[in-house]
């Protein structure tokens, strides 16, 4: 009797359930459907999710490594050189082919990685509805810059060294100012790459801060992105405004470490908040790490060559190097704190070592050498006597600036663009390695210091690839 | 648990089976009675069951009908005054009338005890047929001669004779009824096949679409711990795949072929129904009724988005109306035999010791030597003290030793699953129950590794108001724990890990060594890696703790004849607890700390960042679905004509929440842990001067998929004879970053079907049954992960360098997103002969897949190198053949059954570059070719060794060595192709034999026209840790060997594009087509005797996996385990019993 009238209660229940259901269901239908189906996706909308999106400093602030590897700052033996990865090898001895039909090569993927983002957030900031706060007009020329960057690292792997007679027709990159990823760019010509890159940071400059953000160095600044200017410049051989981008930026920061101050045995001397650094950038780990990577312990050895240059007292053989038991050098971690992977970013250093060769060139050798030396009696040992440099002529002046250039700029895939501007301007230099009995020989001005374009790229896009 | 046991209520799918037109019209002058029968039967449904001593069927007369009812048809018939006739369920029943007034008067003062003997229409006796008392709760079974005796009978008492498959039969009770014969329902078994599409069920014959049904016995057939393995080798149009051949995104099963690119390919599997997301595992095979699989759009539309693949429909037992209670048990157990570890030739130990030595000389190793710390072989150890005593001793002792011994030996053993359940169902009149309870226990063929699982399941029906509500529950509960300990990844073939005592010995690890025995002068904790200790002593365990809950709830009306309301409500809860314990003593955790460890090289001092004390990670998921439908099932019928309809509303959430954490100086006691007083953030310094944070595994995120459906479902059937069937249904989920309206997508179906032999021109004696039917439709695929607009992933605890919290992008914007969708046309045919000696069917099907969403390949300038889009269209078809025969019918019975199926497919358009000629080679599904299988082999072409022993391919037909312009070619012709990496023809052969209650039957499997990789000899292989090939010695080795050999001479340095290229050379692609003994079954039944307390019991032996009749390649191995030892073979032993 009693479960028959429970069962009647149930019933009644279940059938106004039933009905409520179907109501319920038709007017929260869209309520439903709208429920987000991860709590780890969203499609961004806010000032913070485009933020976020820049701060990807994986995404945003990693370069390639193959101007590292091909460069003349770091030997391996014969033995370790079998150990690498067959690009590292054939970039080590700048063979005509590099990749050997591996795809993923991360000197051209990073950089549009990076473009792709920055794209995004650009768009995604025309869209939103506080377009013209303040923040947005910073994570505007946030992403400029990023982009400018990006475009800046292409161009120095994969086009010649500037000329301005001859930029109009020679080959650029795809230049892509669109996220969309269903069109393709051809090459753009150097000269509009130079100028879009140039329109991307003159277009940040107004947007960003002049404080240099001090505890997130992956974010750019005003002084970033002078001196991406200032860098550029001296590239395209334009030093007159080499020398001002470099004056704007020295203005607004110009804090040198001492290297007196930093510790001799650490593994990492520097933190990735160090004093001198403007803007991070690191070198994507993966696809280079056993020839790049600077670790104790490391395959690769710097260069003996490169280690003779250092005065004695020059306390960056004992901060910026190691050395090994065997006596060769190792490269310590440097400005990206503890990261194994080179940094490659904007650091005060290179603007003092800027400055002082464009008042070289133009012939003020005493400003140049005062440049000079306000750098480096922070590498001496101060317990020593630092004995300033003198120039006799404004060319043996650049010829001192160059040399410290040389020294300062270690690791940073600086002296491989260096290379290319100097032999261009007949410093004549070759490179040359040695490996179980062969010679292997970079001419001056060889097309091979121009990268080939990865193959995935040329396959699916079919842009002009470079002569080797 | 007080608001379970109140809603336990199950509902019961209704299963229309009685509904037919009761009226007849039949005009006809001469028609014998016979005749009349036929065509009622015809009309109605209804059998007419007469004595033939008693009625002369062969006697004409003259009819004219028009809608007139049953009765008065067969009043009409008999006219003899002493026949009467009474309808029951589906039956007219001739009897005579009763004889006398006084019989009539004394009748129901005695009792009769009531004898005979059931048979079928063979004369074949029936046993455990049901002799029952109509309207009393009195029965007996037949025994196995069909014998029976029901005692204390009142004379005039009906009583009722059924047995499962058979027309029921009412008599009169007598002292001995004689020989009573059922006959099979229709003369036709396939007929009360009732099919379920997880909506409704229906009899087959009223089907369109391609079904194949698995009932009960086949599924017990074969032992195993899940289901799905119980479907391999029983049906066709399905394909199992091994773990070892299975491509990146291939589902271990597939339906009529591949129906996505890089979609989800696994088939929809509903139980009891709504769709299972958990896993399979949970379900125990003895609980199952019976298993649909819908191949074709008809049944499969009904599931929309989600039925691209195929659908499993499962049904789990239900008790039955009117029932004792029947209590049945099941108890096997399984032996798996040894893995056999040589089954892979290999080079021996001493030649790995040689290639090392070359390898040595060659300065291979000089890296790890000066490192100092990194591994080395132990041969290598040596190497460099050639001057040391016994140095040829210990070398020679290296040479002879075997690794494959001793993993044998400690590390593998006799697999043992023991399987037991018990179940209890029956009935009364207005409540239906059954309930079981299942234990299985298995100890798996790695020692160490075992898995537990406990399975409840109690459902209940009740019905009211005359049976027109139903109130039904179905409560499942599995509980299961499974552990697994780490495999050991051999390095060297002659490492040992057990001295000649048996007690376990240090390998290089991740140390060499010298190294780990010395470093850290005593102040580290011991660093020696010793596998068979870590095994001996459960060091390192991982363990998984499933609870799983599932609550099927319903209710159901019928509003009025014909007419049914019906709420369906699901409720499941998972969680499942995966575990990783690696004890402090165990390598892992020793190493870690070590690795962290610093010692002021001045004060001595340790400081470990990571803590002593175990180390856990813990991973637990859980997952929720709710899901509530609202159906009206409608049956209108009118003259011929029958109209059924289902339409319902579906709303559906899938949650899912999955999460890790790793915990340090885990206490296993108190679960206490020092996660607090450690530094993730850190960069702590390493022993080999790197530097790294502590590694904590941490992620936690949740899922929610949400679906919202309307679905109609009809049929109209015209005089039993044509079938028309249409089915529509509109999905629509949280798609994300889409707008409500273009959530959805409509799927629908339509199909038809013409049973043959009812028409009246049919006169094809021999061929009693014949039916055509064909279905056209779309079904479809949906990925909830994907979006038409730019999404991103923020993970709560991701920080950039800078300790700043950062997005990446998941998917790039794609404004042309659409769903997958599958154009499905399918032609069957159903036939059986006079007696159902011979049965089976055709179905030749097409698929087309169109808009498949593909993982695309696009240039790195647009700053993502894959993007997932619609990309692609495919083109599947086949055939699926399957005819059954029963050879003989005597005391010797003898049936067999052939499966045939044929797959061809081919993308017909790729809208995506596909890469090098070495992408598609390597990784050809990612890279599918236009006019050729998504699963196909591709190889390079092989222009034998040069005269340095290199391996050599073609180039504008000219022999070379440049690898890097093979691979780099996107020259299509350059490719060879050399089939299909999965079968397109495969099947069975059964054979089943029984005499006197002793059953023997095997299954032998046959896998055709597919090919597959072999393993070779390379120069990366043998200097890494890959050994499983047997052609070391077959490599050249000088010069002129290049003339008889095609494996290549071991080079050092090993360049990786070389070995590749000889890796993906056409020499090394195998045929693989097989042909398999898959199981042998031997049972013997019980005769019913007294002495037994049982009614039924089965006992039995089966063989799995029991070895390879045939092979198409020359080098013994089993092409689906092309590289590890194939499945094991096992023995099972077992009994049924029923009470």
């Amino acid at each position: 009797m009693n479960l028959n009238y429970l069962m009647m209660r149930i019933l009644k229940n279940l059938i106004c359930i039933a009905v409520l259901l179907s109501i319920c269901i038709s007017c929260k239908k869209s309520d439903f459907l709208n429920k987000k189906p991860s709590t780890d996706i969203t499609e961004p909308t806010t000032l913070t999710d485009f933020q976020q999106l820049l701060d990807n400093t994986q995404a945003m602030n990693s370069t390639g490594g193959l101007a590292q590897v091909s460069a003349d700052d770091q030997i391996v033996s014969y033995t370790n050189y079998l150990a690498a990865t067959a690009t590292e090898r054939n970039a080590y001895i700048w063979n005509k082919e590099i990749y050997g039909g591996d795809t993923g090569i991360s000197d051209w993927n990073f950089p549009y990685q990076t473009v792709f983002y920055a794209n995004v957030v650009l768009e995604g900031l025309l869209k939103s509805d506080s377009a013209s706060s303040a923040k947005a007009q910073y994570l505007k020329g946030w992403a400029l810059f990023s982009r400018a960057f990006a475009f800046y690292t292409l161009t120095r792997n994969f086009c010649k060294a500037y000329d301005a007679a001859s930029a109009a027709t020679d080959l650029g990159i795809p230049l892509r100012l669109a996220s969309a990823i269903d069109y393709l760019k051809p090459r753009a010509s150097l000269k509009e790459s130079f100028d879009q890159i140039f329109a991307d940071l003159n277009g940040s400059l107004g947007l960003l801060p002049e404080e240099r953000p001090s505890a997130n160095l992956n974010r750019p600044s005003k002084i970033a992105a002078y001196a991406l200017l200032a860098r550029m410049s001296l590239e395209m051989r334009n030093y007159a405004a080499a020398e001002q981008y470099a004056d704007h930026a020295l203005t607004l920061y110009s804090t040198l470490i001492d290297y007196n101050t930093v510790s001799q045995t650490s593994i990492t001397p520097f933190s990735r908040t160090n004093a001198e650094l403007i803007c991070s950038y690191t070198q994507g780990g993966g696809s280079y790490s056993f020839m790049t990577s600077n670790y104790i312990e490391s395959p690769v050895r710097v260069s003996p060559l490169l280690i003779s240059l250092y005065a004695p007292d020059d306390l960056r053989l004992k901060v910026v190097f190691g050395q090994n038991a065997d006596g060769s050098y190792y490269k310590k971690r440097g400005y990206s704190g503890t990261g194994a992977y080179p940094f490659t970013g904007l650091a005060t250093d290179e603007l003092y070592l800027i400055k002082a060769e464009c008042l070289a060139r133009r012939n003020e050798t005493k400003s140049a050498m005062d440049k000079l030396n306000q750098l480096l009696i922070l590498r001496f040992d101060k317990t020593k006597t630092y004995r300033p440099i003198t120039a006799s002529s404004s060319t043996d002046a650049l010829t001192k600036v160059i040399l410290e250039r040389r020294k300062e700029l270690v690791w940073r895939g600086i002296r491989w663009n260096d290379l290319k501007r100097l032999n261009k301007e007949g410093a004549n230099i070759t490179l040359s390695r040695v490996l179980n009995g062969t010679t292997y020989t970079l001419s001056p001005n060889d097309p091979r210091y121009v990268f080939p374009i990865p193959n995935d790229e040329i396959t699916l896009s079919g842009i002009a690839q470079n002569p080797r | 648990m007080r608001i379970l046991t109140s809603i336990i209520f199950t509902l019961l799918l209704f299963t229309g089976v009685s509904a037919f037109a009761q009226k007849i019209t039949y005009v006809k002058k001469e028609v014998t009675l016979a005749q009349l029968f036929k065509e009622i039967k015809k009309q109605t449904g209804f059998n007419v069951i007469w004595n033939e001593e008693k009625l002369n069927a062969e006697k004409s007369i003259s009819v004219n009908f028009h809608d007139a009812s049953l009765n008065e048809v067969m009043s009409k018939a008999l006219t003899n005054p002493s026949l009467s006739f009474a309808i029951t369920d589906k039956t007219i029943v001739v009897t005579q009338k009763e004889v006398s007034f006084l019989d009539r008067i004394m009748s129901p003062f005695r009792e009769i005890n009531v004898s005979g003997v059931v048979r079928d229409e063979n004369n074949k006796p029936l046993w455990a047929a049901t002799i029952k008392v109509k309207n009393k709760n009195k029965y007996v079974h037949t025994d196995s001669l069909g014998r029976f005796t029901l005692e204390g009978v009142r004379p005039d008492a009906a009583l009722v004779v059924s047995y499962l498959g058979f027309q029921s039969r009412e008599i009169r009770a007598q002292t001995d009824v004689g020989t009573l014969k059922l006959m099979m329902i229709s003369g036709n078994l396939d007929e009360v096949q009732i099919v379920s599409t997880g909506y409704q069920t229906l009899p087959k014959e009223r089907a369109t679409g391609s079904f194949v049904r698995i009932d009960k016995d086949l599924l017990d057939r074969s032992v195993s711990t899940g289901i799905l393995d119980r479907l391999d080798g029983v049906t066709s149009g399905l394909i199992f795949t091994s773990p070892v051949t299975r491509q990146v995104g291939q589902s271990a099963i597939e339906i009529h072929g591949r129906s996505t690119l890089f979609g989800n390919a696994d088939p929809l599997i509903v139980l009891d129904n709504f769709p299972y997301d958990g896993d399979l595992n949970n379900i125990n095979p003895n609980d199952i009724e019976t298993i649909t699989i819908l191949k074709d759009a008809a049944a499969a539309s009904a599931w929309g988005t989600r039925s691209g693949n195929g659908v499993i429909v499962i049904t789990t037992k239900k008790g039955s109306l009117n029932t004792a209670p029947k209590i049945g048990f099941n108890a096997n157990v399984t032996f798996g035999q040894k893995p056999n570890l040589y089954y892979n030739p290999q080079p021996s130990s001493s030649e790995v010791i040689d290639t090392q030595q070359y390898l040595y000389k060659q300065g291979a190793y000089d890296y790890n030597i000066g490192s100092g710390y990194l591994p080395l072989p132990p041969a290598v150890e040596l190497f460099r003290n050639p001057s040391s005593p016994d140095y040829e001793a210990k070398l020679n002792a290296l040479r002879n030793n075997d690794l494959r011994d001793q993993l044998s030996k400690y590390f593998y053993q006799t697999s043992i699953a023991q399987q037991y359940q018990a179940n209890i169902s029956g009935g009364g009149k207005h409540q239906k129950y059954a309930l079981s309870a299942g234990y299985d226990h298995n100890l798996g063929s790695a020692v160490g590794n075992s898995y537990n699982r406990i399975t409840l399941n109690a459902s209940n029906s009740f019905y009211f108001f005359k049976d027109k509500l139903e109130l039904s529950s179905n409560l499942r509960y599995t509980g299961s724990k499974n552990r697994i300990l780490p495999i050991l990844v051999p390095n060297n073939p002659y490492d040992q890990l057990a001295d000649s005592n048996g007690k376990p010995v240090a390998v290089a690890g991740d140390l060499n060594l010298p190294y780990a025995q010395t470093a850290g002068n005593g102040k580290l904790l011991n660093w020696l890696y010793k596998p068979l200790e870590e095994l001996q002593n459960r060091y390192n365990t991982i363990k998984t703790n499933v609870d799983n809950y599932r609550i099927n709830l319903a209710l159901s009306y019928k509003v009025l004849a014909g007419l049914k309301l019906s709420t369906v409500y699901n409720y499941e809860k998972g969680k499942s607890e995966r575990s990783t314990l690696y004890e402090q003593a165990s390598y892992y955790t020793r190493n870690l700390i070590n690795t962290y460890t610093q010692i002021d090289p001045v004060t001595g001092k340790v400081i470990r960042p990571i803590p002593l004390g175990d180390i856990y990670l813990s991973q637990p998921t859980e997952s929720r679905s709710q899901s509530g439908r609202l159906q009206i099932d409608e049956e209108v019928k009118f003259g011929k004509h029958v109209l059924n309809a289902i339409a319902g509303v579906e709303i559906r959430e899938l949650n899912t929440s999955e999460s890790q954490d790793t915990f340090f100086g885990y206490d296993t006691q108190t679960g206490t842990n020092l996660n607090s007083s450690l530094d993730f953030k850190e960069d702590y310094p390493l022993f080999n001067g790197s530097v790294r944070k502590i590694p904590r595994f941490y992620s936690s995120y949740e899922t929610d998929n949400r679906f919202f459906s309307y679905y109609f479902n009809g049929a109209y059937t015209y005089a039993d004879k044509y079938i028309i069937s249409l089915s529509v249904r509109q999905d629509e989920s949280n798609l994300f970053g889409v707008s409500t309206n273009q959530k959805g997508v409509p799927l629908w179906s339509t199909g038809l079907s013409w049973i043959l032999n009812k028409e009246s021109f049919y006169d094809i004696d021999w061929l009693s049954y014949l039916k055509l039917r064909g279905t056209y439709g779309y079904t479809g695929n949906v990925d909830n992960n994907l979006s038409a607009f730019l999404t991103t992933q923020t993970s709560s605890i991701s920080i950039n360098t800078y300790n700043a919290p950062f997005a990446s992008v998941v998917n790039p914007p794609n404004p042309s997103l659409r769903w997958e969708k599958v154009r499905n046309t399918n032609f069957g045919l159903d036939f059986m002969t006079k007696n159902g000696r011979i049965s089976g069917s055709v179905d030749i099907w097409q698929k087309n897949g169109m808009d498949l969403i593909g993982n695309t390949s696009v240039a790195p300038q647009t700053g993502i190198s894959m993007y997932m889009g619609n990309s692609a269209n495919t083109l599947t078809k086949g055939m699926d053949f399957q005819i059954s025969s029963r050879n003989l019918m005597g005391a010797v019975q003898w049936n067999t059954t052939l499966l045939y199926n044929h797959v061809t497919s081919r993308v017909t358009s790729y809208k995506v570059s596909n890469g090098s000629n070495f992408n598609v080679i390597s990784a050809n599904y990612m890279n599918p070719i236009e006019g050729f299988p998504f699963y196909s082999v591709f190889s390079f072409k092989y222009g034998g060794l040069n005269k340095n022993g290199d391996p050599q391919g073609y180039l504008n037909g000219v022999p070379t060595t440049n690898y890097a312009d093979l691979f780099g070619s996107t020259n299509r012709k350059d490719l060879v192709y050399n089939g299909s990496a999965t079968p397109t023809s495969f099947g069975n052969l059964m054979n089943t034999f029984n005499y006197k209650g002793v059953g023997l039957s095997f299954n032998i499997s046959y896998r055709l026209g597919y090919y597959f990789r072999r393993n070779s000899f390379t120069s990366t292989g043998i200097a890494g840790t890959d050994y499983s090939y047997g052609d070391y010695k077959a490599r050249w080795q000088k010069p002129g060997d290049e003339n008889h050999t095609t494996v290549p001479a071991l080079v050092y340095p090993s360049a990786d594009k070389r070995e590749d290229f000889y890796r993906y050379s056409d020499v090394l692609v195998e045929k693989a087509d097989n042909i398999c003994l898959k199981d042998i079954r031997l049972d013997y039944t019980f005769p019913q005797r007294s002495r037994l307390p049982f009614k039924y019991l089965n006992v039995f032996t089966y063989i799995d996996n029991v070895g390879i009749l045939w092979r198409a390649n020359h080098y013994h191995l089993n092409p689906d385990y092309p590289t590890r030892f194939p499945e094991v073979r096992t023995i099972a032993f077992g009994l049924r019993a029923g009470l």
